[in-house]
């Protein structure tokens, strides 16, 4: 046995003897080693530990089993939701996965100190010969892994689970995009469980009792993902240490940007700084030992916070150079703008390099209408593409570039209207924040809330290895004018011809405007059309092509995303089928396809798809070219519907394959991102060739294009609004609002639910009727873009089903043969259909001009029995008045749905077109007297169908049936009274206690019940839930209104709150009072559609209970009389509610809230006179 | 000037005193020279022997005075001094979850011992040596209060430091248990230095080199056993009474220990001013009873019977637990 001090010899660091080959460092490692594995026996033995890691490990699967199984499942619906991809789900779930763990480790290090005390350990190990640094660091690391092997444990069950299930291709599961799921586990996770383990272990021992640590702890925490969530989005990677910014993408796969390992990396000095102050704190320090460490610790933490802080400034110094940029724009914006005619010359692409570009312009001078010389020409170039060499016809020329803005100085001569040329050689690679410099969202500067939006992309361009994406947005090629001058409000857009060549690697693909020539690199793109912008889109596609009614179409993909394309080839006939229908649908209408080519073409998930300034605008459709996020089609899974498929009766091979074909036309309809390739297509026959300019262009441009959507392919364009995705509470009112509006038979898609939700709000409604389409409010650029949805679409619909599909085709294809390559006026567009014979005006009114909107009364609907026909089968003659009340003309049409034996029959008049101010009578023949009928006005003050009350007759009809409409005289009778309904400007309603007036204190919504609701003229929307203890407005088709239906309610109070009926008397006399109410049945707030399925979309629910007696008061003169009314003894329709002798003036009939029932309906009232008025003295 | 320990020292003391925070002065001028051996630290409650073993073991700083040990200043180099020491503390525990063999395992790895086949060998021969080899590998939380205590002798001694701080060591343990350890500490007293705090009179056993008595934070007395012996005689007494006398006597005097007989009772007993009547001087004292003799001189019986009461009392709550 050996003696003590051989012993002590054996295995004494930097004592007297020293054992040869041993370091001091070694030895360190190995106590840091001991410890760490120490701390992890320790705490794996821990119930709380197996609590929490089980917790945590079943979070982290939950949320990928949710994403698996809605991306399974709804994927196939709508290329929006491929948005939800699990491969993906580090871009929205990294956050809230790290926070969880993280939480999981306060609750493992929290007593890593008080735990040694309670345990009797703490001088057995303070008397060992390991530092308070290497104790405390061996400790965090063990705490570190055990928080993080779950996280490891559940990434390796979740990639076995994908790999299996695509190799055993099954319909959903996939695994984590490789370079995401390795760089959070290995840097994110990591970094951040160790930053905020030193934080507790820090507390641990500088605070020693646990509970007041971990709800330290807590609080630090809770701060810090606030931040993350409340900071603009270019900070994030500098400060949240979260990977909250991260848009995963299997085409452009990121380990992680700069400034991410950078933040990471002075995360991980910060972690270290606190450990070495911990170590410093340590009760087992002597004084004297205190100071070196707190000072180190303290330097590295100053190190990793000036780390961080330096990228924080570089990232406000990127947004300050931004405003920079958006602010000399601004002061050139009216600056003289040559107009662009032709572009030539040679791109040369090197990825990851730089671009190449000599190019050649012919150029048209401006006017100069109050004479002068011009001394300059202005241009936007992109910052990063720096200028070698430019020539003005010919002669070299001065310019500056700076900021993005490329000012030429022209020489002597050159006179207004001259063709100039403009010869420049410039080299770099395009900064992708010079771009939509006046978004009216600018994604970056928003904070987490705009989740959505950030999943539309946020890099205008890209310029990488593996992919190149130069979008007209970053003006990668020099562009008259300023970048902030909108298309159409001042100049208009140039159209301009194009021969390019363009060079790439070898083995790369690129996408431009028309058909491409060449190969193996070295492409040109001369289309025969003029275009208003150029687009190249270059990486290593796959490729596949056909010919189509003489257009080359094209399907650029990623190689790895080539799955759903294998599934659709089967439907490769009547895809193409499909789609020739479409271009010879356009050529037909005279719309031909302009390019010769059309590319779809799949991007990165970062690239962003929607253009700048108020409107967004989907920048998803270019020249030749329509993209298809990584997102959507490339990536969304069809499995599922393809298997329901098999299982269906199908015909035979053709019908299943149209299935197909359809599965895909559903998938493309049901986009809100603005994606769909059919829409965007549809754009190059008459977008890309025209647009409008002035003021209103950007209405006009609107419903020109959904007009050529609409002829073209028969629907109208999809709904896109990226302001519906800014938020949190806008996207979830979105999604919300359409899930409501789809499941309850609002709109038969997805898409048009989320139409629906948006702009079929009284808030939209109210902003239409307040300004003309040329004079939007830009300042609620939402709001103002629900106007130009609500709008647009009604009225390209009204132009095509009141012109007739020919007509409308041929106002386009006149506009366009007029307009092409330039720009036009609504004066134009007039003029191109009395061209063709199409009296717009006389169909639209001043619809640009004029914010009013058609308003339409109805009669009852008589019907009376005629003489069978020659089949002997019974017929009933429809007679139906209906008259426009407003200087606005209108288009109508009339229905009736009847159940019969042989099942529902339904029938609807043609557009009948109401002008102004006057009445037509609309008759139709029907094999059974319809029970129900209704009005269907296109765009107009009733905001939905009116429903008609029909009244039967017996006699049997012999004179001629009416079929059709004709002119009519027909108004509404005059009974003389006084009409005061909830909508007029008499109907008040009045709080005792002001703060209770939602106008006063606006509901600001809540996280269970969403967003607060809409304000309908004044009082919240009624919704069913939650209650509310305010007066609401409610639209009920059995309300009393003049164009609108609706009433006025609120749940039984106390007496404060008041609707106030106002009414002037015009005479003294004897006077009856009436109140209306509605009939008996609660409609809970169901959206109906204006002009279609409103019969469907009213549902009834339940009789309305809770009806009793109502506090009434007639005030008259300042006197007071109560008024007996029982509510619940009340029929629908008008009430009396008693006889007066009244002098001519105002009386005001108030009704509180009180009531013995529990809701009060405050709908409309009426003054009749009972004997003749007497003329006042 | 050759070092301490090149001198044999392997602790020394020069002029120590600590005093804690509301000028409680635990330890006054302690002045003490260790060399190899097993020595033992007997004092009353508060003496302040606890305070000189965590000064010792580099867990407390001195407010007065210099320590060193093997040669290594106690507070300027702590590691080195870390190095050379086991240490068992009047308050043992260790981690709850871990199995006996795992926490020797980590604390000898945490001594130095890096070495794997060693290490092992070394934890497997310290576990016999306490007699916890069959219970290797059960839970510390399993293990009873007896058991644990011969867990902290054995991390002590695991990686054969060459001095050995052992504060209270058999608390909790039963006779049989204390007379291993004692034979224990005798056999490692051979070749390194033990510093052994006890109330346990008996504990120090027969090898002990030199026992000094603290008392108020002084050292009062540092000697062989032999010389607290021979100060004793004289003073120690035994004495034959019927049952009434013993309890006047019992009352008076300081007794040590109760036997009865067919007559009455014997007592033996110490008194620091003259024996009772009819007693006769024990010639050869027990150590116990040198102990009680040289603090009824101090006229400190009282805390030193208290002392000996809270380690019995201190035994039974170890061993209930």
């Amino acid at each position: 046995m050996t003696t003590a001090n051989q012993h002590m010899e054996s295995r004494s660091p930097g004592g007297a003897e020293e054992l040869p080959g041993k370091t001091p460092l070694r030895v360190l490692f190995q106590e840091f080693l001991t410890v760490a594995l120490a701390e992890m026996r320790s705490a794996r033995r821990l119930v709380r530990t197996w609590l929490f890691s089980g917790l945590t490990f079943f979070i982290g699967l939950l949320m990928y089993a949710w994403y698996t199984a809605l991306h399974g499942v709804a994927s196939s619906a709508s290329a929006s939701i491929g948005m939800l991809n699990p491969r993906f789900i580090m871009s929205s779930s990294a956050v809230a996965l790290l926070l969880v763990f993280v939480v999981a480790l306060i609750f493992l290090a929290f007593d890593v100190r008080a735990r040694d005390t309670r345990e009797r350990m703490v001088e057995v190990l303070d008397s060992r010969p390991v530092g308070n640094l290497t104790m405390l660091a061996g400790r965090l690391a063990g705490l570190v892994a055990i928080a993080w092997l779950p996280l490891l444990l559940l990434g390796l069950l979740i990639q076995t689970f994908g790999v299996v299930a695509v190799m055993a291709d099954w319909p959903f599961g996939t695994p984590v995009e490789a370079n995401s799921f390795l760089a959070f586990l290995l840097v994110d996770a990591p970094t951040t469980l160790a930053l905020w383990g030193a934080v507790v272990v820090l507390l641990a021992v500088a605070i020693g009792n646990r509970l007041i640590v971990a709800v330290a702890a807590l609080a630090l925490v809770a701060a810090w993902a606030w931040a993350g969530w409340a900071i603009p989005v270019y900070l994030t990677p500098a400060i949240s240490g979260l990977a909250a910014s991260q848009i995963v993408s299997d085409v452009l796969p990121r380990f992680g940007t700069g400034v991410q390992l950078g933040h990471r990396a002075a995360l991980v000095l910060v972690a270290a700084g606190l450990v070495i102050l911990a170590a410093g704190l340590h009760p087992r320090s002597a004084r004297g030992e205190r100071g070196k460490p707190l000072a180190i610790g303290a330097a590295l933490v100053a190190l990793g916070a000036l780390c961080s802080a330096s990228l924080v400034m570089s990232a406000m110094a990127d947004m300050e150079e931004r405003a920079g940029w958006l602010a000399h724009h601004e002061a050139h914006r009216t600056a003289p703008r040559a107009t662009l005619q032709r572009v030539t010359g040679q791109v040369r692409i090197a990825p990851d390099e730089a671009v190449d570009l000599r190019l050649e312009y012919a150029l048209t001078m401006p006017d100069r209408a109050g004479g002068g010389r011009l001394e300059a020409l202005t241009f936007s170039l992109n910052p990063g593409i720096q200028v070698r060499a430019l020539a003005l016809n010919g002669e070299d020329a001065r310019f500056e570039h700076s900021q993005g803005l490329l000012v030429v100085a022209l020489p002597e001569g050159v006179a207004p209207n001259a063709e100039i040329t403009l010869a420049i050689e410039a080299r770099g690679v395009p900064n992708p924040g010079f771009a939509y410099l006046d978004s009216a969202l600018d994604v970056v500067r928003m904070t987490a809330d705009a989740g959505a939006l950030t999943l539309l992309g946020t890099d205008a361009s890209l310029f990488d290895d593996d992919y190149v994406a130069l979008m007209p947005g970053v003006f990668w090629m020099p562009l008259p004018g300023s970048a902030v001058q909108g298309p159409g409000e001042d100049h208009g857009a140039d159209y301009f011809t194009v021969d390019m060549e363009v060079r790439v690697p070898g083995d790369w693909l690129v996408a431009g405007p028309g058909r491409r020539e060449g190969g193996e690199g070295d492409f040109r793109f001369r289309p025969s059309a003029p275009v208003p912008a150029v687009a190249l889109l270059a990486a290593p596609f796959v490729r596949h092509a056909a010919e189509v009614a003489g257009v080359e179409l094209e399907l650029l993909m990623s190689p790895g995303h080539l799955r759903n394309v294998e599934l659709f080839r089967q439907a490769a006939e009547p895809l193409r089928a499909r789609l020739q229908e479409l271009f010879e649908t356009a050529a037909k209408f005279d719309l031909p396809y302009p390019y010769g080519a059309l590319s779809a073409v799949e991007v990165p998930a970062h690239l962003r798809t929607y253009g700048g300034g108020w409107r967004l605008p989907s920048v998803q459709a270019l020249p030749g070219i329509v993209l298809l996020r990584e997102y959507g089609f490339p990536t969304s899974r069809f499995g599922m519907v393809l298997e329901d498929l098999e299982d269906l009766e199908v015909e035979d091979e053709q019908d299943r394959d149209r299935r197909l074909v359809r599965i895909l036309d559903r998938f493309f309809s049901n986009d809100i991102t603005g994606g769909n390739p059919v829409y965007g297509a549809v754009r190059n026959v008459l977008g890309f060739q025209t647009s409008a300019r002035g003021p209103g262009a950007v209405a006009l441009d609107f419903v020109v294009h959904d007009l050529a959507v609409q002829l073209v392919t028969g629907r109208r364009s999809g709904f896109f609004s990226p302001h519906a995705l800014g938020g949190q509470a806008d996207f979830q009112g979105l999604v919300g609002g359409a899930m409501q509006s789809f499941f309850s038979g609002g709109a038969g898609t997805l898409g048009g639910s989320a139409y629906v939700a948006s702009t079929r709000t009284p808030s939209v409604w109210d902003s239409a009727l307040g300004a003309a389409l040329r004079d939007l409010d830009t300042s609620d650029p939402k709001l103002a873009m629900n106007v130009l949805w609500l709008k647009g679409p009604e009225l390209a619909q009204i132009i095509v089903e009141g012109l007739g599909r020919e007509t409308a085709a041929a106002v386009l294809a006149e506009l366009r043969r007029r307009h092409a390559g330039g720009n036009y006026t609504l004066a134009d567009l007039n003029a191109a259909g009395a061209a063709v014979g199409a009296d717009l005006p006389g169909l639209l009114g001043d619809w640009l001009d004029d914010a009013g909107l058609p308003g339409f009364l109805v009669s009852r609907a008589t019907t009376t029995r005629l003489a069978d026909d020659e089949q002997g089968l019974p017929r009933h003659q429809i007679r139906i008045h209906a008259r426009n009340g407003e200087p606005v003309p209108g288009l109508v049409r009339v229905g009736y749905s009847q159940e019969t034996n042989a099942g529902p029959i339904e029938d609807r008049t043609d557009p009948i077109r109401v002008p102004a101010m006057s009445a037509v009578e609309i008759g139709m023949i029907a094999k059974a007297a319809p029970d129900q009928l209704w009005l269907y006005p296109y765009l107009s003050l009733n905001r939905s169908a009116v429903n008609v009350q029909v009244t039967a007759g017996d006699d049997v009809e012999n004179a001629e049936p009416l079929v059709g409409h004709r002119p009519s005289d027909w108004r509404p009778d005059d009974d003389g009274g006084v009409y005061v309904d909830d909508l007029d400007p008499q109907f008040a309603v009045e709080y005792a206690n002001p703060q209770a007036d939602p106008a006063n204190a606006p509901d600001q919504g809540s996280v269970f019940a969403g967003p607060p609701p809409d304000l309908d003229q004044g009082l919240p929307q009624f919704v069913p839930f939650p209650p509310s203890f305010n007066w609401t407005r409610q639209s009920a088709q059995k309300a009393w209104g003049r164009y609108r239906r609706t009433l006025a309610r609120t749940p039984g109070g106390d007496g404060t709150a008041k609707a106030v009926f106002s009414a002037t008397l015009p005479a003294g006399g004897r006077w009856r009072l009436e109140y209306h109410l509605p009939l008996l049945d609660e409609v809970a707030g169901a959206v109906i559609g204006i002009g279609r399925g409103g019969a469907r979309a009213e549902k009834k629910l339940r009789p309305m209970r809770g009806h009793g007696s109502y506090d009434m008061r007639l005030v008259v003169g300042g006197e007071e009389q109560e008024l007996d009314f029982d509510g619940g003894a009340g029929e629908p329709g008008w009430n009396r509610i008693g006889d007066f002798n009244l002098q001519a003036g105002e009386v005001r009939l108030v009704v509180s809230d009180q009531t013995s029932g529990r809701v009060v309906i405050a709908d409309a009232i009426r003054w009749l006179p009972l004997t003749r008025p007497q003329p006042e003295s | 000037m050759e070092s301490a320990a090149a001198q044999g020292a392997m602790i020394e003391a020069e002029g120590l005193g600590h005093t804690y925070k509301g000028d409680q002065t635990a330890l006054d001028e302690v002045d003490l020279t260790l060399g190899t051996g097993l020595y033992g630290l007997l004092g009353p409650n508060g003496a302040g022997k606890s305070t000189l073993m965590r000064i010792i073991c580099t867990l407390l700083i001195p407010t007065r005075g210099t320590a060193r040990v093997c040669g290594h200043d106690v507070t300027k180099e702590r590691r080195q001094v870390r190095e050379s020491i086991g240490y068992l503390p009047q308050q043992f525990g260790a981690w709850r979850n871990h199995r006996a063999e795992e926490v020797l395992d980590t604390l000898a790895r945490l001594s130095g011992l890096s070495d794997k086949k060693e290490r092992r060998r070394r934890v497997a021969e310290t576990l016999e040596l306490v007699g916890l080899d069959a219970v290797a590998d059960r839970k510390v939380k399993k293990l009873s209060g007896g058991m644990v205590r011969r867990l902290g002798v054995a991390q002590a001694m695991v990686h054969e430091p060459r001095v050995l701080i052992v504060d209270e060591p058999t608390v909790g343990l039963d006779p049989e248990e204390r007379m291993r350890f004692r034979q224990v500490m005798a056999r490692l007293g051979r070749d390194r230095t033990i510093l052994l705090s006890t109330h346990i009179v008996a504990d120090l056993g027969g090898g002990c080199s030199q026992i000094a008595l603290l008392d108020d934070g002084r050292i009062e007395f540092q000697d062989s056993p032999e010389a607290l012996l021979e100060r004793a005689v004289g003073k120690v007494f035994e004495v034959a009474v019927d049952a009434q006398a013993a309890e006047r006597l019992e009352a008076d005097y300081e007794i040590v220990s109760r036997s009865a007989n067919a007559t009455g009772v014997t007592l033996r007993g110490v008194s620091a001013n003259g024996l009772p009547e009819g007693a006769t001087p024990v010639a050869t004292p027990t150590l116990e009873e040198g102990y009680l003799a040289f603090m009824a001189a101090r006229g400190r019986t009282e805390a030193a019977r208290a002392g000996q009461e809270g380690a019995d009392l201190a035994a039974e709550t170890v061993d209930d637990a």
